[in-house]
């Protein structure tokens, strides 16, 4: 038994000593936004926030990440309201069968902590390992920084 | 955890090193060098003050290993111990002259890269024992060293070659030259013969096209999906040029 802190709420989980995060979240905790792409650390589609940083939840085995801060997609909005990345993404279609766009989003927020105000350079860089098979990239680094202008607004107001 | 996912590797014990004090540190004295734990991964690398300031040439090879989240997660110590060839760091550390600190109950053992690398997937490192650090000695004076690395399908893949060299020179003429080639044979290939004799001679474009073409013919890469072995000896000859070029600028 294992206790992980996802999204500011603590669990209990009976994990298996080789069972990767991505495995607990899916069938242990039903977070299934959290999407099982290549397995191997390639494409992103697992992509969870440890800390803080974005790591792929196929390679963590559950056991480590005890201890650690989890972000997954199902705590990016809140008040039921959706995050400025999210509503970017819709905003600019940037996405056809969503299958990446959980990565995308998480990977696009750790950016946007480090770097406020990221170019397409930067974006393009930052998220270098994240892999899309049915939309264009284009519309990805559009929506990161609509959403960097919108929250750089939004800090400014507040 | 590659080897797991890979099917290549079913361990019946799994010992996690996470709560070893001391073996996330990055350390330097003029003595022993640059020290790095096993606990430390590949961004902690990139981007310590202490890295960039003693082995700037580490800091920056290891930032083209896979992506990011892999350089979040993944630790220097551990992409050398999996041992596989197409490891970034593992032919610069060569010519860095690095060690490979192991511990085990019966005491302490320093390996050079040569001990370390027996295979793929094959380390010098013993059953009882777990590598506790990499010790990277301090530079000569005035040496440079430079890594490049070429991937075929895009920059984010594994290297299909890289190339690591390290340069003293003085008025343009070469004191002592190492280069070492990583991905291509089962374990990184240095090429000490060859540049023996290039020492105490001017280093001229013709100069180091010739040295470049007779290191590449002494190399017999793995055909692979990366490459046949023609095309590999080609795209060899064309990076070790390129190292000797940018480091004798
Ligand atoms: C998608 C992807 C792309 C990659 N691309 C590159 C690349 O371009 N270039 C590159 O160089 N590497 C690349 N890698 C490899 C990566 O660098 C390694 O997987 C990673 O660094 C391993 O570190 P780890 O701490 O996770 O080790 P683990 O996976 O935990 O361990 C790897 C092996 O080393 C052993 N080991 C680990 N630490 C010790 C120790 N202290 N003592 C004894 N044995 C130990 C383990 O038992 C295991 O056999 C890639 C990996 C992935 C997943
Ligand atoms: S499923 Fe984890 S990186 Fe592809
Ligand atoms: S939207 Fe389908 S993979 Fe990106």
């Amino acid at each position: 038994m294992i206790t992980l802190n996802i999204n500011g709420t603590t669990h209990q989980v009976d994990v298996k000593p080789l069972e990767t995060l991505l495995a607990a979240l899916r069938d242990r905790l039903n977070l299934t936004g959290t999407k099982d792409g290549c397995g191997e650390g390639v494409c992103g589609a697992c992509t969870v926030l440890v800390d803080g940083h974005p790591v792929s939840s196929c390679l963590l085995l559950a056991a480590y990440a005890e201890g650690k801060t989890i972000t997954t997609i199902e705590g990016v909005s809140g008040d039921g309201k959706l995050h400025p990345l999210q509503k970017a993404f819709l905003d600019n279609g940037a996405f056809q069968c969503g299958y990446c766009t959980p990565g995308m989003i998480l990977m696009a927020k750790a950016l946007l902590e480090q770097n406020p105000r990221p170019s397409a350079a930067d974006i393009r860089e930052f998220m270098a390992g994240n892999i899309c098979r049915c939309t264009s990239y284009v519309e990805i680094v559009r929506a990161v920084k609509q959403a960097s202008r919108g929250l750089r607004n939004a800090a400014k107001r507040s | 955890m590659v080897l797991i996912r890979h099917q290549l590797f079913f361990p019946t014990e799994l010992i996690s090193l996470k709560r070893i004090a001391g073996l996330d540190r990055i350390t330097f004295d003029e003595n022993e060098g640059l020290r790095i734990g096993a606990l430390v991964t590949h961004a902690q690398v990139e981007h310590s003050p202490i890295v960039q300031q003693h082995c700037p040439a580490l800091a920056q090879c290891v930032h083209h290993v896979g992506n990011l989240r892999v350089r979040n997660m993944g630790t220097l110590v551990g992409d050398l111990c999996q041992a596989d060839n197409h490891s970034d760091p593992a032919p610069l550390l060569g010519v860095l002259g690095a060690r490979v600190r192991t511990r085990s109950l019966r005491g302490e053992r320093l390996l050079s890269m040569a001990e370390f690398h027996v295979d793929i997937y094959e380390t010098g490192v013993k059953e009882d024992e777990i590598v506790t650090e990499i010790v990277i000695p301090p530079p000569a004076p005035q040496a440079c060293t430079a890594y490049l690395r070429f991937s075929g399908n895009s920059p984010i893949d594994w290297p299909i070659l890289g190339v690591a060299g390290s340069l003293v020179a003085e008025d343009g003429q070469c004191k002592a030259l190492k280069i070492c080639v990583g991905s291509l044979t089962a374990v990184p290939l240095g090429f000490d013969s060859e540049a023996e004799e290039l020492k105490g001679k001017k280093l001229t474009p013709g100069m180091i096209k010739k040295f470049a073409r007779a290191c590449a013919a002494r190399i017999e890469p793995i055909d692979d999906t990366r490459g046949s072995e023609w095309y590999k000896k080609k795209v060899a000859e064309v990076y070790i040029r390129r190292t000797v070029e940018t480091l004798a600028k």
